[in-house]
């Protein structure tokens, strides 16, 4: 049975600002219109964030033509939406008391959506951490393949810009932090020897899988089929940490492909997880050469921030963009010529496409797609 | 300002758009006809008692059945009130 990825919705901040009243002042990507009346204490900013992708018109097209059995996936990455922790030990721009408690319990926000996509037969969330987006298309698999579902939709929203997400990831120096970017002039990128590490940022995807019998049925021209998907975990003591040798990356890698029913040698495109920290770089390019042979890997989070359990799903959707647009992008400020983990553009390979992400508590996750179809 | 304009309005806010919700006409008739869910019905209370300037732990012993008794209750506890429809429109939206 095969899945397809048949409409897609998604937003990024490419706005960067120093927030220099937080307790690790950093820059993020952001979108400032989300905080606007937050401290009103009746909007929140991570729902501000969704309604850029949550299309009205597309909703109701989803909810007056059902495709039958219709489930719906939250990838919150949080079984909470973290802007209003007590936890914050300092007042900052983004202190604000959220007055609707219920609303921020992901499943009840998760209900409110699902049932405006008319989507009532299975509702859940998903709260893997980083890798929350990507790990939820193993979910879309199963349920289509294993349960008859005929349609998945996913949505995927963190409240990333928000004084618990900001003071969790300068904590742990995880996040590059105005600090030290100044002593050091390093700025973000991925798999470098001189730039690294990433800004969190804003943002959100949306996006509906079909089984085959709908898409044949609806007559939709799909956007890719989604082969394979895997999550693992790995043999390792620190459940912040990951392993040098990408143990997790292999193995989550070779679920997906297990799965999918392909060699790995036909994996020649790959959306990397590329946080830019010398322990992800190091993990995730041996994970990567361990079971990829020829391949090229591109990195977004230097380019859109790191949108935490969004980004799986909303940089595989950036990428087939850019595939559309005929070239797999160059992972931005490398400063030396790269041809695997590109500096540069380089044009569309043969073979397919291999989407990764990674999240704190040890969880690796992998999607196998075949080259978009439209 | 008549309060069940100013209700509907906000209630109309708080209920998910695709959803149909049922304009109260009489200040005696039970909320629950209006097809107000209970997180609607939170949704819509907690917005009246912001418009109102009645604070959170006060609005916790809010349990309305009519709109009658919503008014009575906001009456009793406000600091403030809406200068009109299209004013409370705009703090809620």
């Amino acid at each position: 049975m095969n899945v397809y990825l048949t409409q897609s919705r998604f937003t990024y901040s490419t706005h960067v600002e120093l927030l220099d009243d937080i307790l690790f002042p950093q820059k993020v990507h952001w979108f400032p219109e989300t905080y606007h009346k937050a401290t009103t204490g009746m909007f929140y900013p991570p729902h501000k964030v969704a309604e850029k992708v949550l299309d009205p018109d597309l909703m109701a097209d989803l909810r007056e033509n059902s495709a039958g059995k219709t489930a719906f996936i939250l990838a919150a990455g949080n079984t909470n939406f973290s802007g209003i922790s007590p936890h914050n030990k300092k007042p900052s721009r983004l202190s604000y008391a959220y007055k609707f408690l219920p609303l921020t319990l992901t499943q009840v926000y998760a209900a409110r959506v699902a049932q405006a996509c008319g989507a009532s037969d299975q509702i859940i969330t998903d709260s893997s951490a980083c890798a929350s987006s990507l790990k939820v298309l193993m979910d879309v698999s199963n349920l289509i393949q294993n349960y008859g579902f005929d349609r998945v939709i996913v949505l995927a929203v963190e409240d990333q810009v928000s004084n618990s997400v900001l003071e969790f990831f300068g904590e742990t120096r995880a996040a590059l932090l105005h600090e030290e970017e100044s002593k050091t002039g390093a700025v973000p990128s991925a798999f470098d020897s001189k730039n690294y590490g990433f800004y969190v940022g804003q943002g959100a995807a949306f996006a509906v899988f079909d089984s085959e019998q709908t898409v044949e049925r609806s007559g939709i021209d799909p956007i890719a089929r989604l082969m394979g998907a895997y999550s693992a975990s790995e043999v390792i003591n620190n459940a912040i940490g990951q392993r040098e040798d990408g143990q997790g990356f292999a193995q989550a890698i070779k679920g997906a492909a297990y799965y999918a029913d392909i060699n790995v040698e036909d994996i020649r495109t790959v959306k990397t997880h590329g946080t830019g920290t010398q322990s992800n770089n190091a993990s995730e390019s041996a994970g990567l050469r361990s079971v990829l042979k020829d391949f090229i890997a591109t990195a977004y989070k230097p380019r859109i921030g790191h949108t935490m359990g969004v980004s799986g799903l909303l940089e595989t959707l950036l990428l087939f963009e850019d595939m559309q647009s005929g070239f797999v992008p160059g992972i931005p400020n490398r400063s030396e010529e790269d041809a695997v983990f590109l500096s540069a553009h380089a044009p569309v390979p043969d073979g397919l496409v291999l989407s990764v992400a990674a999240g704190m508590g040890n969880i690796y996750s992998a999607a196998i797609f075949d080259r978009p179809c439209r | 300002m008549d309060f069940l304009q100013l209700l509907n309005a906000v209630a109309r806010v708080a209920k998910p758009d695709y959803q149909e919700f049922i304009p109260l006409q009489d200040m005696a008739a039970p909320i629950a006809q209006s097809n107000l869910d209970s997180l609607d019905l939170l949704i819509t209370s907690i917005y009246l008692c912001e418009l109102y300037g009645i604070d959170q732990e006060t609005s916790k012993g809010m349990s309305p059945a009519t709109p009658q008794e919503l008014l009575n209750f906001l009456n009793e506890h406000k600091t403030k009130e809406p200068q009109s429809v299209e004013a409370a429109l705009k703090e809620v939206r």
